[in-house]
């Protein structure tokens, strides 16, 4: 009508203003009701206002082509590891992690999760379980200036790392924000074994060509992607020495011979493997990492070794409440990209030695340097019984309404069963300098008393890594 | 060491074999999975002739420096990846002799050598009717005055990214993929490829 109005009379001026008649149907549904608004306004009958030409596509096309076959489960790729049949076996659920299913947890038959979970995470603490990290991303580093590498994009020192040692490390942008974080060893003096998240992979191997080809294209290092070269399985629990004892025999185990955050290459079930002492749960852990055409055997060979222990195969929710229990962070969780080492109670990570590294001058901010950041803090409900949920706002003053000053949300929260009472950290403003403080957790209209505490929780001096 | 008939393909869960006998003769397309082949990664300068020496004296084929070639001496291939980034191909058996053929022949050097044989799997797809199969999924010119035998491309196939080998003139083509998507992959082209009539080769 405003077309008309406006004197756009002519059929292909009144497509033009209104563009109807375009597109991939060229008018089929559209212009008919146009045209005869258009025949009512000039009070003729409809086809002496005429028709627009017609393009192609004639005929309408279909979302049908435009989709193909990607739909229903060819929507997107579900990516699998080696040990997937077997988790689809025991009767798994999953959780996708990026691409990946991940085994969330292996419910018994009449177990809700939370029953799955609570018993995947005591057998943990008391036995020993299983848990296929085969998704972990893993990229190759070699050459003379691997370390040199290393150093200039982890925060901490990696030059005097012993040959056969491995270490924790965070990696931040410019920002001096945590965007990744993971283990790596070092195989041999020039060549290193890096893993870092599942969802951050493909984004790390990016980061760490655009910095050596963009920035330091004269450092003498290749960095090949290795994710799927191994399968992973971690065993951990205070059983974990004794069941690897057993299906692996060329290699001494005890701890003088094979301390925690070391690596050994040795055979298990008949397969060559690389052995990682390594945890993400706190207790005495090893990594197997063996050929991905051997990942279902040797899975299998655990099982039925650690059977006499009660061996326990669990999901990443177990892992999840296992890590949080100890106060490990999850990046991305834990983390949004703007939080430093700082911020989660981690200075230690960051060197006060080496002259540089990625993040270290923004570092050097007054910003954040400043006492009163967002910090990492563990959160105790008064309620033992109570798990907010993530993402609950933190709030010091309660008003009888919103809006209430925030001082921060809960990032991580769960059921702890080797606890038995709540568990949740966050990230609280000024946060480390309120140790003891009573805050309060807000969501929907649920009003929750914290106490805020140093994020440990299970085990805080560390002693169970030794078994 | 472990018995062989533990390793599996990363194809195993759907039994190629008797998928083989099940499937008639004479198809568009044959289908099958070329499982535990040796795929070293390596990298080097290739204007340095000590480099490409030493590559033709661990293997014995050429270095390819042609982008998206492949060379082919006896059972061993090499496939350009990149400027500076090669995959050498053989038989399991060759894996390790391989790797330490070429660590030693490059001895010196800034090079690199890292295994990847077990991170793919390789999907053949034979017959009259695989460049339409192909087509299906993939935005590169598959006709033969653009890509033929001894040509080679990364790219994506639906959503799985591959490298694609054309290896004769059937066609025939050999599809490098990462294990994780080879559940998705195989089933991608098994369903496109009902369409021109399909035969599951037996491994």
């Amino acid at each position: 009508m405003l077309a008309h109005r406006e004197g756009y009379r002519s059929v292909e001026h009144l497509k033009r203003y209104t563009t109807m008649g375009m597109a991939t149907d060229q008018g089929k549904t559209s212009n008919v009701n146009a045209l005869a608004i258009m025949a009512g306004l000039q009070n003729v009958d409809i086809p002496s206002v005429g028709i627009t030409t017609y393009r192609p596509p004639y005929t309408p096309v279909t979302f049908g082509v435009f989709s193909g076959r990607d739909k229903e489960d060819f929507l997107d790729p579900v990516r699998k590891t080696p040990m997937h049949v077997w988790h689809e076996d025991h009767a798994a659920k999953f959780e996708p992690v990026g691409q990946w299913h991940r085994a969330w947890y292996y419910p018994k038959p009449g177990e809700s999760m939370h029953d799955a979970v609570s018993r995947e995470v005591k057998a943990v603490r008391t036995s020993v379980g299983i848990v296929d990290a085969s998704t972990l991303g893993k990229i190759d580093v070699q050459g003379p200036d691997a370390a040199w590498f290393l150093d200039m994009v982890y925060t901490n020192a990696w030059s005097k790392l012993g040959v056969g040692k491995c270490r924790y490390g965070f990696m931040c942008g410019e920002d001096g924000m945590v965007f990744d974080d993971g283990v790596t060893s070092r195989i041999a003096e020039n060549h290193f074994h890096m893993t870092t998240t599942t969802g951050g992979a493909p984004r790390v191997m990016s980061w760490l060509e655009e910095w050596h080809q963009c920035e330091w294209p004269e450092k003498k290092v290749y960095f090949t992607s290795v994710t799927e070269q191994w399968a992973v399985m971690a065993i951990g629990g205070p059983m974990a020495r004794q069941l690897l004892g057993e299906v692996c025999t060329d290699i001494p185990l005890d701890d003088a011979a094979f301390p925690h955050l070391s690596f050994k290459e040795a055979t298990v079930a008949g397969v060559p493997a690389r052995i990682f002492r390594i945890t993400f749960t706190g207790d005495l852990s090893y990594e197997i990492n063996v050929p991905p055409s051997y990942g279902l055997h040797v899975w299998r060979a655990f099982m039925q070794a650690g059977e006499k222990y009660g061996i326990t195969p669990y999901g990443t929710e177990a892992l999840h409440v296992l890590r949080a229990e100890k106060g490990f962070v999850i990046v991305g969780q834990d983390t949004d990209g703007t939080v430093t080492p700082q911020d989660l109670g981690m200075d230690w990570i960051v060197s006060k030695a080496k002259p540089d590294f990625i993040g270290r001058r923004s570092m050097l901010r007054s910003d954040t340097k400043r006492p009163d950041r967002k910090h990492l803090v563990g959160l105790l409900t008064e309620d033992p019984k109570i798990v907010v949920p993530d993402g609950a706002q933190i709030v010091e003053h309660l008003k009888d309404r919103p809006p209430m000053t925030m001082l921060g949300h809960v990032t991580s929260s769960y059921w702890s069963p080797n606890m038995d009472r709540s568990i949740a950290m966050g990230l609280v403003k000024n946060g480390r300098n309120r140790l003891g403080q009573t805050l309060y957790a807000c969501w929907e209209n649920n009003r929750v008393k914290m106490t805020v505490t140093e994020p440990k929780f299970f085990d805080p001096e560390g002693a169970r890594v030794n078994g | 060491m472990v018995e062989t008939y533990q390793r599996r393909s990363a194809l195993a869960h759907f039994s190629l074999n008797a998928l083989a006998n099940q499937s008639g003769t004479g198809g568009g397309i044959t289908l099958g999975e070329s499982a535990h082949r040796a795929i070293i990664n390596i990298r080097g300068d290739a204007t340095d002739s000590a480099f490409t020496a030493a590559v033709k004296n661990a293997t014995g084929c050429d270095l390819p420096l042609a982008a998206n070639t492949v060379a082919t001496a006896g059972d061993i291939r090499i496939l350009w990846l990149g400027p500076d980034e090669w995959w050498v191909v053989g038989t399991d058996a060759r894996r390790a002799g391989l790797i330490d053929g070429l660590r030693n022949a490059f001895a010196g050097q800034h090079t690199n050598v890292t295994d990847v044989s077990e991170s793919r799997t390789i999907i053949t797809i034979s017959g009259p009717a695989s460049r339409d199969v192909l087509a299906r999924g993939i935005s590169n010119d598959l006709h033969p005055r653009a890509f033929g035998p001894g040509q080679c491309i990364q790219t994506s196939l639906s959503r799985a990214n591959v490298l694609l080998h054309q290896t004769d003139n059937a066609p025939s083509y050999e599809i490098y993929v990462l294990k994780s998507f080879s559940d998705y992959l195989w089933r991608w082209i098994g369903l496109i490829a009902e369409d021109f009539g399909m035969v599951v080769k037996a491994e």
